[in-house]
């Protein structure tokens, strides 16, 4: 795992850049992540099919102390995980939501969104959250997946903090790197 | 024992009404298509204010074509209180609950995926595939776009899981490789159509978790689907033109071949290990000829009879859920206070031991 830039041009807006060479080593990365994380906090994954915004979010769960397999919230939009810290996981994806944001906020509405954003013990982890930016909190840490052009397994993760809250996260992940 | 069942759990509602937990006196399903042509224009793409609109339409079309007048001769009713969308699932119920108090009928609360498991005791016009008789264990997979669990049935309402999907289910990864081939929605039928004229050994997919031993009854479909992704990626590079119908066919076809593997392979080493008597195989994917052909081939090998459901009892339907509530259900239709039922999105199969 490599970090190849960190730029923190305003303390808000910190953007950092991280190479995994395997799907081990994203899930890996959202280990150290999840370890971070306490209720209000909020992951945005962004990427197409395949990039790993499963694989992290699974690495996520693991970091926060869920035991049992993290499947992918696609057809149920949304699965919960108590945390042994007495917060609760809510893993979110936007895949199966309207292509639109005024289709996707109604649908929102159907799985709850707003309860879950309101849940004062809530950590929350979206996949394909540019379907419902709109929607969510300002401060939240984004995390957009690449692919590499030069090989398959090779994914770029680029983390961009909306917040002063976010920002600590990506401070404290770098600490944890170096 | 007549019931009328409801299921309202993602984007179908239906109804039915169903006899001795076999037989279908009727069963209605109304898709977003059929709205569209009852009620004109265009519908608002929101799940539940879907089955708001239909499930009173839906359900008086079920007890007309049972030939019933109201809820007259009805012996119970039957709901989908999960696993599905809450908000789907709530409309069937608080339809379900409004009957139950309006009719004095006891209301059965019914797993979805067990509906799914019932889906093959179903006799549908006398077809050999319905269940008769019991002859437990009986080893059960159930593969969909929301699920792909391996479980050991030992006798009615009696589940023990053996394994399921670790990330993916496999419905999810043809949706998605059919999402990625360019073949549109839904991608079970997609796939399954462009990979009939495609090569399936024309491209080797891999087969995950088939000789782990630690995983021995356990799935991975997300890996297939990346390793499709990867396949795409590395034609596009080498200037082939992946939008080529033939190129697209063979990679279905190898996907969709690799996915089957898997499926008959783990699901005929669970009947094998566990003494299985029979083997049922239901959910949405259980539509797919692929899976259906490769799975009787490989039970007919082994001596084992193989059950799966007609194609219109594979996708979502109410009969499957009145068959459930009958079955596993009415047992304890004495402790079950219907009107104080709840919907649980994320509800797993009862384990019984």
């Amino acid at each position: 795992m490599e970090t190849t830039s960190v730029e923190t041009a305003r303390h808000e807006d910190a953007v950092c850049t991280i190479h995994t060479d395997s799907a081990a080593e994203t899930y890996e990365l959202g280990v150290r992540l999840g370890c971070l994380l306490h209720p209000g906090d909020m992951l945005a994954l962004q990427g197409d099919l395949g990039a790993g915004k499963t694989t992290l979010a699974q690495g996520v769960a693991r970091g926060l102390g869920v035991e049992t397999y993290v499947r992918s919230p696609t057809f149920t939009l949304v699965n919960e995980y108590d945390l042994p810290s007495g917060a609760r996981l809510f893993h979110i994806d936007g895949y199966r939501l309207g292509e639109t944001m005024a289709e996707a906020m109604l649908e929102a509405d159907t799985f709850g969104l707003d309860q879950v954003l309101d849940d004062p013990r809530a950590i929350v982890i979206i996949e394909w959250a540019e379907r419902l930016a709109d929607l969510l909190p300002t401060d939240r840490l984004e995390v957009t997946l690449d692919y590499a052009d030069h090989a398959h397994n090779v994914r770029i993760l680029t983390c961009r903090a909306r917040g002063p809250r976010s920002a600590a996260l990506i401070e404290h992940l770098l600490q944890g790197a170096t | 024992m007549r019931i009328l069942a409801i299921e309202t759990s993602c984007d179908e509602t239906a109804a039915a009404v169903i006899e001795d937990g076999r037989y279908i006196r009727s069963n209605v399903v109304a898709t977003q298509i059929e709205l569209h042509r009852r009620f004109g224009g265009v519908f608002p793409e929101v799940a539940s204010r879907q089955h708001v609109l239909a499930i009173y339409p839906v359900l008086e079309q079920a007890l007309a074509e049972a030939g019933l007048n109201g809820v007259e001769g009805l012996d119970a009713l039957a709901v989908t209180v999960g696993p599905g969308l809450a908000g789907s699932l709530l409309v069937g119920v608080n339809a379900a609950k409004g009957l139950s108090f309006a009719s004095g009928l006891p209301l059965l609360p019914v797993n979805h995926l067990e509906g799914h498991i019932y889906s093959n005791w179903l006799d549908a016009n006398g077809t050999e595939t319905a269940m008769a008789g019991d002859h437990f264990p009986v080893l059960v997979l159930i593969v969909s776009g929301g699920h792909t669990e391996l479980v050991l049935m030992t006798g009615h309402g009696r589940y023990r899981r053996l394994g399921g999907t670790l990330d993916d289910a496999a419905g999810e990864a043809f949706d998605k490789v059919a999402r990625l081939l360019k073949l549109g929605y839904p991608g079970g039928p997609a796939v399954q159509e462009a990979a009939l004229a495609g090569d399936p050994t024309h491209f080797t997919l891999p087969r995950p978790l088939l000789h782990n031993r630690s995983h021995r009854f356990d799935f991975s479909f997300s890996g297939l689907k990346t390793a499709a992704l990867n396949l795409v990626r590395d034609l596009e590079r080498q200037g082939e033109d992946v939008d080529d119908p033939a190129l697209v066919a063979d990679i279905a076809a190898g996907f969709q071949a690799a996915a089957v593997d898997v499926l008959v392979a783990k699901t005929a080493a669970a009947a094998q290990s566990y003494g299985a008597q029979r083997v049922c195989i239901c959910g949405g994917v259980s539509a797919n000829q692929a899976l259906r052909d490769a799975a009787g081939r490989r039970f007919r090998d082994l001596g084992l009879p193989l059950h799966i459901p007609p194609l219109f009892l594979c996708t979502d339907n109410a009969a499957m859920i009145g068959a459930a509530a009958y079955y596993s259900g009415r047992q304890r239709a004495d402790e079950i206070d219907g009107l104080a039922l709840d919907v649980y999105a994320n509800l797993a199969l009862p384990e019984s031991e």
